[in-house]
């Protein structure tokens, strides 16, 4: 499991370093659209780029709960795994 | 469409079958009556461009009749919300109240990254002002809609599974009368002070036979494609409800698919040679900046006649972009068809001419800014003073419009002033709202549109907005809603904070706010305004400049109000005086703004 977390994590990073390079390497409890200054636009493009790398779709439910990398992190690891 | 079965079908055809009509019809169930009788209908496709489900408006009329046998006992006339995602359920469940005699309720579809409070607020608010008696969600939405309509009274909230075993009646409904309302259309209001426009029967068939009869008209190989949200005015009402009546077939793109792949959109124009297809300018900027060369390559945009672009102030260098991007794949520039209108009015109010693209009208920027004059350039005039606005049309037959002074005086030509307007499509008013109703509509039928314009050769320019009102990336937003987050703070007292927009070279907005506090501790500062930027992009999903300043700066008027326009006014003077060294998103005015960026930095 944490192998998981630990991959999708570096997913999400990689993913946002294709939109904001200077940004990959905020904290995983900062606000994420702040931290990195994205907008709903940009935001949208990010979710995409993890979409593909991860060959999965992430419900509305999923991003609405997500502020930071952690949590969209282990929103997205409950959904490989299914809802506990 | 069944979930449980396996999808085989294909696409509805372009060609109903039948004879077609424009939109001639008393009501909007009258219309599906017709529309039942051919092939036509609603497409659904997914974010990987795959087609998920088929609605042919057969279909569509059985379920709709279907399940308006379960919803009249909720009782005529009362309000329904429907969660507005583009799906098939939502088709089904608004056109079943049109058949039962309710009034559907679009609410918003839309979540931003961490933003599942927020929603959960602005819908339990919707449906709190609309009085609705039911609400329901597609299944990805239903979690948030039943926490947003705890403690409500309701009598059901759910799917359309969960409506479909209401009991029913053993007949069907009676249809509705044209002066029975169609629905209650929330449009560009605040997120704390919703206004829902009432829109009769009468007054959306009126709207509708305008626009397919004298804004643009159809042949018969027509098809639409739309990414257009189901509870914005164009997408509900221009593209659902106006497909319906006028037979004709739709491929839908949901709204959050397309944001996220962009280039899906023509794509699925290419692929069925869809010849309409709507959009705010910020749409096509969306597209033009993620295309590839590679993409345009594999694009045939040949058919695509009518590109409609409304909703938001254009600009002529947007539409030239996209245009330029997307040549090689046959898309032509005269298909752009600039419009204008408003929910209050149904939708549409003026289209610009068919055939020859979005054109401009170059006036002295000066006389306009001092004197309100719109005076057209010489071509030959090269001092960089003008600007151009582009021509939105002449208003549709049947409507009356007049350019006004602060006064209300009507204008001549070429002056600006507040655009008002009469005909047969307007709201009845706002729902529960006789106060805010009175504020736009007079006693005599005018409505005040809050948007400030001339008139040339009897065609439309807008030029911008009387309202404080902006629209940001196409979302409108008001400042009243981010002054109120940034009261919510500790250190920000009522009225102590004042919003509004900017715009830049490109003639996109970004927000601004304003907030005056005493305190002067540079980590706290830089604590607050990341705090207040923080709720605003929860909330709103957007960026904003935020700028401390000291207690007493913020301008007020005679009576003691705030005045907005001012402050903007000297947010623009004071930037112009520092030499600006904003990071995006964040400007901290004054000179402790070197300070909190270092502070922010640090952290």
């Amino acid at each position: 499991m944490s192998e998981t977390t630990a991959s999708v994590e570096s997913t999400i990073r990689e993913a946002l370093g294709v939109i904001r390079p200077d940004a990959m390497g905020i904290r995983g409890d900062a606000d994420l659209a702040q931290e990195a200054d994205l907008d709903s636009a940009e935001v949208m493009d990010l979710v995409m780029e993890i979409e593909d790398r991860l060959d999965l779709s992430i419900p509305v439910e999923t991003m609405a709960q997500a502020r930071t990398i952690d949590e969209l992190c282990a929103g997205i690891v409950q959904l490989k795994h299914g809802t506990p | 469409m069944n979930a449980a079965a396996p999808f085989h079908a294909s696409v509805t055809p372009t060609a109903s079958g039948i004879a077609l009509r424009s939109a001639d019809f008393p009501t909007l169930a009258a219309a599906l009556d017709y529309a039942a009788g051919g092939d036509s209908g609603f497409n659904y496709y997914d974010g990987r461009g795959a087609l998920i489900a088929t609605l042919p408006y057969s279909e569509l009329r059985a379920r709709a009749l279907e399940m308006s046998r379960r919803l009249a006992p909720l009782g005529r006339g009362q309000r329904l919300a429907l969660v507005a995602h583009t799906h098939p359920d939502f088709a089904v469940m608004f056109y079943a109240c049109q058949y039962a005699g309710l009034v559907p309720v679009p609410l918003p579809a839309a979540v931003h990254l961490g933003g599942r409070e927020a929603y959960i607020r602005h819908l339990r608010q919707l449906v709190r002002d609309s009085q609705a008696v039911a609400a329901f969600a597609p299944p990805e939405f239903v979690g948030f809609m039943r926490e947003a309509s705890e403690g409500l009274s309701l009598t059901l909230v759910g799917t359309a599974q969960d409506f479909a075993v209401l009991p029913a009646l053993d007949t069907t409904p009676r249809p509705p009368e044209p002066s029975e309302l169609a629905y209650l259309q929330y449009t560009s209001g605040s997120t704390r002070f919703p206004r829902g426009t009432m829109i009769t029967q009468s007054a959306v068939m009126a709207n509708l036979k305008a626009i397919f009869n004298h804004g643009f008209q159809l042949t018969p190989q027509d098809r639409f494609c739309s990414w257009l949200p189901y509870y914005h005015d164009m997408g509900l009402v221009g593209i659902v409800l106006g497909c319906v009546a006028t037979q004709r077939s739709v491929d839908y793109l949901p709204t959050r698919d397309f944001a996220m792949r962009p280039r899906l959109w023509l794509k699925l124009m290419s692929l069925n040679r869809s010849t309409i297809s709507f959009s705010p300018p910020f749409g096509y900027t969306l597209c033009a900046r993620r295309l590839r060369p590679s993409d345009t390559e594999a694009l045939d945009l040949s058919a695509w006649r009518v590109a409609g672009v409304g909703a938001e102030m254009i600009h002529p260098k947007t539409l030239h972009e996209f245009a330029s991007v997307l040549a090689s794949a046959g898309f032509n520039e005269t298909s752009f068809l600039p419009c204008y209108g408003m929910a209050e009015c149904s939708l549409a109010v003026s289209f610009a001419p068919l055939e020859t693209g979005a054109s401009s009208d170059v006036v002295d920027i000066d006389r306009l800014a001092h004197h309100g004059e719109a005076i057209a350039m010489p071509a030959e005039e090269t001092a960089a003073k003008g600007k151009a606005f582009i021509n939105c049309g002449q208003p549709l037959p049947g409507y009356e419009m007049e350019i006004r002074d602060e006064r209300g005086r009507p204008l001549p030509e070429r002056r600006c002033g507040r655009i008002h307007l009469r005909g047969p499509s307007l709201m009845s008013g706002y729902f529960g709202n006789p106060e805010a109703s009175r504020e736009v509509l007079s006693a005599d039928g005018w409505l005040d549109t809050g948007d400030i314009g001339y008139q040339a050769n009897g065609s439309l320019y807008i030029t911008g907005r009387a309202k404080d009102l902006m629209i940001i990336k196409g979302r409108n937003i008001w400042p009243q809603d981010l002054e109120h987050l940034a009261e919510q703070e500790p250190e920000v007292r009522p009225t102590d904070a004042s919003a509004f927009s900017i715009t830049d070279d490109d003639g996109s907005e970004t927000a601004v706010l304003v907030v005056q506090c005493r305190e002067a501790d540079p980590r706290k500062l830089a604590s607050l305004a990341e705090r207040v930027q923080q709720a605003i992009h929860v909330e709103f999903g957007i960026h904003c400049v935020i700028e401390l300043v000291p207690p007493h700066t913020l301008p007020r008027t005679s009576s003691g109000k705030l005045s907005r326009s001012t402050a903007r006014k000297e947010f623009i003077e004071r930037r112009n005086a520092e030499e600006p060294t904003e990071s995006r998103g964040s400007f901290v005015g004054h000179a402790r703004r070197a300070a909190i960026e270092a502070e922010s930095a640090a952290s």
